[in-house]
């Protein structure tokens, strides 16, 4: 196999992912808006020390106004400036599990795809009895047996969620070491490793990348549902989820405790989801 | 098809078998003992190691993992530390409610996804295609808890247009008593012609299967819509032009029966994702199912029922996804011969 | 008459010419053969005499029949295809849906046509008869038939259309020899007992010596040299007609016999 082969497989899914797709820009905006809202809190949060555990019985309640954009909680806290510190807990989340089942998930599914035979055969069986349980229904549990925690939840819906990027990574991973540079480089007697590593990697990488920004908002969602379920984040921590469940039975008579919280994660989902769609279309094309 | 129904078979029991190691497992997991869960904090300790005893926990893992698959096959799923009953009485008598509640909302999904996903491949790249692909992201990426509040305090709370919780009117039950066939209230009220109950269970229907059905509608919208565009790109299709059919007899005279397929393989996922969903969503409409079960056992960290419906949901999925493969040959006659 | 009369025909996609064909006529009985290699913009043509060049500019004038198939109505262009002129495909089986039997199909397409009910079942049969398929094929899925009866099937599909003119695309590239054989015999008779035109489109000159009347050689888009196919064969006049008979190893003489009826046992699918 040729160099100039070689490398026009190894970087045209990259430069394909890099052409303009304009929903992947609209998702990638608006994300973009939420990563700057997360890191940005303490700073342009109206109240800052609202996000954590201050309290202002005498401001409780109030509906959205000028000074309070989103109104204000039971304890009077500023539900605006709540909101963009729920934006730094749900994105740590997020990008804590995405890291550590991507990593995972990738690992394995390379040594299953790339090696095959009896160790492809467990790694697949193992992962597909991960991947009979819904990951809430399996985060759920997890959840339940642990400490409820920022952690926990990460943890839990992590255990979840590498089965996923394991069984994409092994069927690319499979199909690229079967690819003619592949066989050439064994015939050259480059160490299995370094092919992986070289070769194999970098092509199955792309298909999980786009898996990943699609699965952002499954994370946010399982994440905020746990919180709200009380296996997750706690007092005082802000985050979205935990912000309904607490509010939920002042939604008829204070309607903005619950609303912007809800609707924050919403957003959120929506444009990792945006995002992944509009790669997923352009990598498909 | 007999060779490859075995091989499915087969991979299904063995998923089975690890999806009851690893509920066992985490079920191990547990921070403390669970004889004190169940004997009680104040509990004496002869009292303690009778609860030990009967658990067996003083066995080693392999024999108590040994012993808990012995006690499933037997059909003892455990007890439930919270309703005190047998777990397996407790998920028999909550299952067909949220059966009911996850099928009408995936008919719901249906009904409304498949037009939804062919009006947005008829018309690729133009306005309704858009708005069905940024509705249906919007449908996958709300959170089910919060729309289900928003909706029951708009429509239920505070336009009183639909009631607010439960699974039919209560009072019912004294004017015009329903005869149990199937457990499933809504199939049993229409058997017998209990039309009180029956209408009043649809009006309950309304609002959570709405919100269950957002997830699974905005899914099958987009995969009706990709497999079409698919199948409409196909030789075939440009043959049936060639017969003198328009754009819309291709996509749904012919290219819409191949591309179901992918679709309906789908549902199986969708089916056990929408009972999960029901978790939060049956909480807030007090809808007597697995959801509502799951949130009491959750709140009174109740293992043995958690694990119970944990069991039975991943059990469920690994049939669904059976049934469907056997299913795609009924779709497909090309399954059919494998 | 012609049954097709192309005029000036420039297919543009941007600014690149992906067919341009100053005069093409295919008349009652006659096989006209459209040759060239892949891309040189034979099968846009033959697509474009339906009105079915999607994504590009398409100009001059095509007339099947009476209907200019460029300024006609999208309704008036759906009812002349299949029952004027007739698609035959290059893949047999992937050109029919799999989940559909052939005589749904069939039927589909007669009833899209107006023609239903027991007057439907006769055509259908007749058609499938005249292709020398057993009419029990009817009740088949195209995964259950074999390449050379799927690719008489459409043959028959066009027939029961009442179809003047057959557009094969590349019929038989996908075909073991025996059986392109056996569709070319069934074209070639149809031609001489009915009338039937054939515009084919192929890159074998082998195939088209033996059917077509008159040839048209096509290179990057544009007509080289068309003619009698006699005489094209003979004295081939451009320097890439040359080439492409050279790469020929021999023009075959003999036509193989045409096959028996109700041959079904033939192939039992894939």
């Amino acid at each position: 196999m040729t160099a100039p082969a070689l490398t026009t497989l190894r970087r045209t899914p990259l430069r394909r992912l890099a052409g303009v797709d304009r929903l992947a820009v609209a998702g990638a905006v608006l994300l973009g808006v939420v990563v700057l809202a997360a890191l940005l809190a303490p700073w342009i949060a109206p109240y800052p020390g609202d996000g954590g555990s201050a309290t202002h019985p005498l401001e409780a309640l109030l509906p959205p106004s000028g000074a309070h954009w989103f109104g204000t909680d039971q304890v009077g806290r500023d539900v605006f400036s709540r909101v963009l510190f729920g934006a730094r807990t749900s994105l740590l989340i997020a990008v804590a599990v995405l890291a550590v089942s991507g990593v995972a998930g990738v690992v394995l599914g390379v040594v299953a795809g790339y090696a095959g035979g009896w160790a492809r055969d467990v790694i697949m069986r193992v992962t597909d009895i991960f991947l009979a349980f819904p990951a809430l229904l399996l985060s759920l549990a997890l959840a339940v047996v642990l400490q409820p925690s920022v952690t926990t939840v990460i943890v839990a819906i992590a255990v979840t969620w590498w089965p996923w990027y394991a069984r994409l990574t092994a069927s690319v991973a499979a199909s690229v070491a079967t690819r003619g540079f592949v066989d050439s480089a064994r015939c050259l007697g480059v160490p299995a490793p370094l092919i992986v590593l070289r070769h194999v990697l970098p092509n199955s990488l792309t298909p999980v990348l786009v898996q990943l920004s699609l699965d952002g908002g499954g994370v946010i969602l399982t994440a905020a549902a746990l919180s709200y379920l009380g296996l997750g984040a706690h007092e005082p921590t802000s985050e979205w989820g935990l912000m309904v469940q607490q509010g939920q039975s002042l939604f008829t008579t204070d309607w903005w405790v619950v609303t912007f919280p809800g609707l924050a994660i919403l957003v959120t989902a929506f444009s990792f989801n945006v995002l992944g769609e509009g790669l997923r279309a352009r990598l498909s094309r | 098809m007999p060779r490859y129904l075995i091989r499915r078979l087969g991979q299904a029991v063995l998923v089975v078998a690890g999806v009851i190691v690893l509920t066992f497992a985490i079920m191990r997991l547990v921070p403390g003992d669970p004889a004190v869960a169940y004997a009680g904090p104040k509990a004496t300790a002869a009292e303690l190691a009778q609860a030990r005893q009967r658990f067996g926990l003083d066995d080693p893992l392999p024999v108590q993992l040994w012993n808990y698959v012995r006690d499933l096959l037997g059909g003892d799923w455990g007890t439930s530390l919270h309703t005190r009953q047998p777990v397996r009485d407790d998920l028999l008598q909550a299952f067909p409610a949220s059966l009911e509640l996850v099928g009408a909302a995936l008919i719901i999904a249906l009904v409304v996804g498949i037009p939804l996903g062919i009006a947005a491949a008829r018309y690729k790249g133009r306005l309704p295609d858009l708005s069905v692909r940024l509705s249906s992201m919007l449908a996958v990426s709300v959170p089910v808890f919060w729309l289900a509040l928003a909706l029951q305090t708009v429509f239920a709370s505070g336009l009183g247009w639909l009631p607010v919780a439960g699974e039919y009117d209560a009072s019912l039950d004294r004017t015009s008593p329903l005869h149990l066939f199937t457990n499933i209230t809504a199939v049993d009220a229409l058997i017998t012609g209990n039309w009180p109950i029956l209408t009043s269970t649809l009006a309950h229907l309304v609002l959570p299967a709405l919100v269950i059905a957002a997830y699974p509608a905005g899914v099958v919208a987009q995969m009706t819509r990709a497999a079409l565009i698919d199948e409409s790109a196909r030789d075939h299709a440009r043959l049936e032009r060639a017969l003198g059919f328009g754009e819309t007899a291709v996509l749904t005279r012919f290219a819409l029966r191949p591309a179901l397929n992918p679709v309906l393989s789908l549902i199986a996922l969708v089916f056990a994702y929408s009972i999960v969903n029901g978790f939060l969503v049956e909480a807030v409409f007090n809808w007597p199912g697995l959801g509502r079960y799951a949130a009491d056992s959750i709140r009174s960290l109740d293992t043995p029922a958690i694990a119970g419906v944990t069991l039975l949901v991943a059990v469920l999925y690994v049939v669904a996804n059976l049934a469907v493969d056997l299913l795609q040959g009924v779709v497909d006659p090309r399954v059919r011969a494998r | 008459m012609n049954l097709i009369s192309v005029r000036d025909l420039v297919v543009r996609i941007g600014d690149r010419v992906i067919a341009s064909v100053p005069e093409l006529d295919v008349a009652a009985g006659e096989c006209v053969a459209l040759v060239g290699e892949s891309g040189s913009g034979k099968t846009t043509t033959l697509l474009s005499t339906l009105g079915l060049v999607h994504g590009a500019d398409v100009r001059g004038r095509i007339m099947v029949g009476d209907v200019d198939v460029l300024t006609a109505s999208p309704a008036r262009l759906r009812e002349i295809r299949g029952s004027r002129a007739a698609l035959v495909m290059q893949s047999p089986q992937a050109a029919l849906n799999p989940t559909m039997r052939l005589g749904t199909l069939m039927s589909r397409a007669l009833a899209r046509h107006g023609v239903k009910g027991a007057d439907a079942r006769e055509r259908a049969e007749e058609g499938v008869r005249a292709v020398l398929l057993d009419p029990e094929i009817l009740r088949r899925y195209p995964h259950q038939v074999s390449g050379g009866q799927a690719q008489r099937f459409a043959i028959a599909l066009a027939l029961a259309l009442g179809a003047q003119v057959v557009l094969a695309d590349e019929p038989t590239s996908a075909l073991d020899v025996t059986v392109q054989a056996e569709v070319v015999a069934v074209l070639r008779r149809l031609r001489d007992e009915r009338g039937l035109a054939v515009l084919l489109v192929s890159h074998d000159l082998a195939l088209v010596s033996t059917i077509a009347d008159r040839v048209v050689v096509m290179r990057d888009g544009a007509v080289v040299e068309s003619g009698s196919a006699a005489e094209v064969f003979a004295r081939p006049s451009d320097p890439y007609t040359r080439e492409l008979i050279a790469a020929v190893p021999e023009l075959p003489e003999a036509v193989p016999a045409p096959p028996e009826p109700a041959d079904l046992h033939e192939g039992e699918g894939p």
